[in-house]
């Protein structure tokens, strides 16, 4: 009789593991198998590609990712399984992982792998395993979003001047300057291109640094060294280490009112 | 891995270095130019002109100035015979040298030049005055009076000049200093991070406990690996740098560890020749260079790759390059702290005899070029 209400206990579980790596993912294994003898292995991942090939093969209805994989991560292979299979991620022990996975509400398990808290996993993924999983969509934007590099502002950047890559630290910039699509660096020393637009740069960039003074530049006020008006009446910035003068246009001046 | 890793590799585009047209680059000098002739200069000297124009419109017999007119008519005459040498020598203030002898006597021969020009408008200025029955403004006399005060104008000029770029050097220094220390600050704390970071700290006693289990043998060679790169957090800061050679063994402890977690994807080759070994690095150079190569250029990729330490010397100076076969850099905006603080560390170290460079590898990846003189500094 409870058969035919969830047939989902007829057929064994199916659990994928993806873990880039081999000892930890054998262990995971050996740990699983312990604990939940009827859990049937279907496959073991190295790698985001593999874990996707995996998902569309065997339909696992468990899997266990692994967020830093080469070639996927495990959020994007998530993305895929999201709705398909129930999802536990593997990590190690990481501040920014674990507060967003604990407010996401998302199963995870910690390396080194913990008999007992691995345990109450199963028990709770025993106790889902009948219920069609959950939709992970919009769960998973807010976690990448938390995790993505983007949490911090540039350091530096990388310009090419012919086969040459060029580092420049961001303290070096003097300032940004739109030109069409691509945007001119300019240090002390030198001009460099990036192709990068002005806005996505300004996103980027610490703003108690970095004021946009017009709609084409973003000057780096620690290269600031004087502020004059001009017979017109603009706003004009000197520079300590360029010769340029740089104009604030009207929309920016507020910012150096109080100045 | 950042979002935009699939995107379009942005960091091949060969940069264009456009040549800005003469006609354009001399507007642009102009503009620069006028933008230091402030209002408050032009206030000044406008203020300094009304005041002259009564002293002129006193007539050859002295006394009040005769009338509205005549006193109207001095300003006149002063500021033509002052604005010229004030927008003369705001336009070439910038180009002259920058010297304070050959300076000074190059504004002076220009202030000259604009007085007499002034005297000269003056003449044609004089001739409608006349017209205009205002008699005295026709004995201005001689222009020596005039050029008098437009020097003692252009020294107070020239003082205040040097004023402020004393109080700029003055501050540029102090800023310097700060920033210096707020540097090596970040760097220490970046290195006990990175030594530390939580995430491959578990990660690799994870290995350790299970390699116990299975291949004790390599359990212990883990163990032996993780505590010797830990061992390192304790002498790591050090003002004078470290020799390369313990560097090199912080950097191979840390790959080993590496090795053994991402197995068969990662080799590395270390091609350091033993008489390069004492050239003093700042600490944790080389593994932070490691980590950047593992990090974005390997790690991502399915099939791994090779790190290569590799060093050779040149006239004086020690090249050591850390070079990955990866994926290469996939934006050009980089928010980690490494390699900024590398540079930082660089330049604490060896002030501007080093430096550190980034090229695309061949066929790709990433080259991270060290250039550090064979000596330390003298002090």
């Amino acid at each position: 009789m409870s058969v035919a209400r969830s047939p989902a206990r007829v057929e064994p579980v199916k659990a994928l593991i993806a873990e880039d790596e081999a000892t930890l993912a054998d262990e995971l294994r050996e740990v699983l198998c312990a604990l939940w003898p009827e859990l049937s292995i279907c496959a073991v991942a190295a790698n985001g590609f593999e874990a996707l090939q995996a998902l569309e093969q065997h339909a696992p209805n468990v899997v266990f990712l692994d967020i830093q994989m080469p070639g996927m991560t495990g959020l994007e292979v998530a993305k895929r399984a999201s709705g398909k299979s129930h999802v536990v991620f593997v990590t190690a022990y990481d501040n920014y992982a674990l507060a967003a996975f604990e407010q996401g509400a998302v199963d995870y398990v910690m390396k080194p792998f913990d008999a007992t808290r691995l345990a109450g996993t199963v028990e709770r993924l025993k106790a889902r395993i009948g219920s069609v999983p959950a939709n992970l969509e919009s769960l998973l934007k807010a976690l990448s979003e938390k995790l993505d590099d983007g949490r911090r502002y540039v350091r530096w950047i990388t310009a090419s001047h012919g086969s040459e890559l060029r580092l420049i630290t961001i303290e070096d910039v003097c300032y940004f300057q739109a030109d069409n699509k691509y945007t001119r660096v300019v240090t002390a020393e030198r001009e460099s291109l990036i192709l990068r637009t002005i806005k996505d740069l300004g996103d980027a960039l610490d703003p108690s640094t970095f004021w946009q003074i017009h709609r084409g530049t973003i000057v780096n006020i620690r290269h600031v060294c004087g502020i004059s008006r001009d017979y017109r009446g603009r706003l004009l910035l000197r520079l300590k280490q360029r010769q340029e003068i740089l104009p604030v246009s009207a929309p920016y001046a507020h910012l150096f009112r109080q100045m | 891995m950042p979002p935009g890793a699939f995107q379009t590799a942005d960091a091949v585009l060969v940069s264009p270095h456009p040549a800005t047209p003469p006609l354009e680059s001399l507007r642009r000098a102009v503009t620069r130019s006028l933008a230091r002739l402030t209002w408050q200069k032009l206030l000044w000297t406008c203020a300094f002109c009304m005041a002259y124009g009564v002293l002129l419109a006193r007539g050859p017999q002295g006394g009040a100035p005769q009338s509205v007119l005549a006193w109207l008519g001095g300003v006149t005459a002063a500021l033509s015979f002052f604005i010229p040498p004030l927008v003369a020598v705001s336009l070439v203030a910038p180009f002259a040298p920058r010297r304070i002898v050959p300076r000074t006597v190059v504004l002076m021969l220009v202030v000259a030049a604009g007085v007499a020009a002034g005297y000269r408008l003056f003449a044609g200025l004089g001739a409608i005055a006349a017209s205009l029955h205002i008699e005295t403004l026709r004995h201005v006399g001689s222009p020596l009076p005039l050029l008098l005060m437009a020097w003692i104008g252009l020294a107070i000029h020239l003082f205040r000049e040097r004023e402020e770029a004393a109080e700029q050097a003055l501050h540029d220094e102090v800023e310097r200093k700060l920033t210096l220390e707020r540097q090596t600050s970040e760097a220490q704390l970046q290195v006990l991070q990175s030594q530390i970071e939580p995430h491959f700290l578990f990660n690799s006693l994870a290995h350790v406990r299970r390699l116990y289990q299975t291949d004790p043998a390599a359990g212990r060679a883990m163990l032996r690996y993780l505590s010797r790169y830990l061992g390192a957090a304790e002498p790591v800061i050090r003002e004078r740098g470290i020799a390369l050679r313990q560097d090199l063994e912080l950097a191979v402890a840390y790959l080993n560890i590496q090795r053994i977690r991402m197995g068969a994807r990662l080799s590395f080759e270390i091609d350091v020749p033993d008489s390069l070994r004492a050239t003093r690095v700042p600490p944790m150079m080389l593994t932070t260079l490691v980590e950047n190569a593992i990090k974005h250029g390997l790690s991502p990729l399915p099939e791994g790759g090779l790190v290569r330490i590799a060093a050779d010397a040149e006239a004086g100076f020690v090249r050591i390059v850390v070079s990955d076969n990866g994926q290469g850099f996939q934006a050009n905006l980089g928010s980690g702290v490494g390699l900024a603080n590398v540079q930082a560390r660089l330049a604490m170290l060896h002030a501007d005899g080093a430096s550190l460079s980034l090229s695309q590898g061949t066929p790709r990846g990433i080259r991270a070029t060290v250039v550090v003189p064979s000596r330390p500094r003298e002090k």
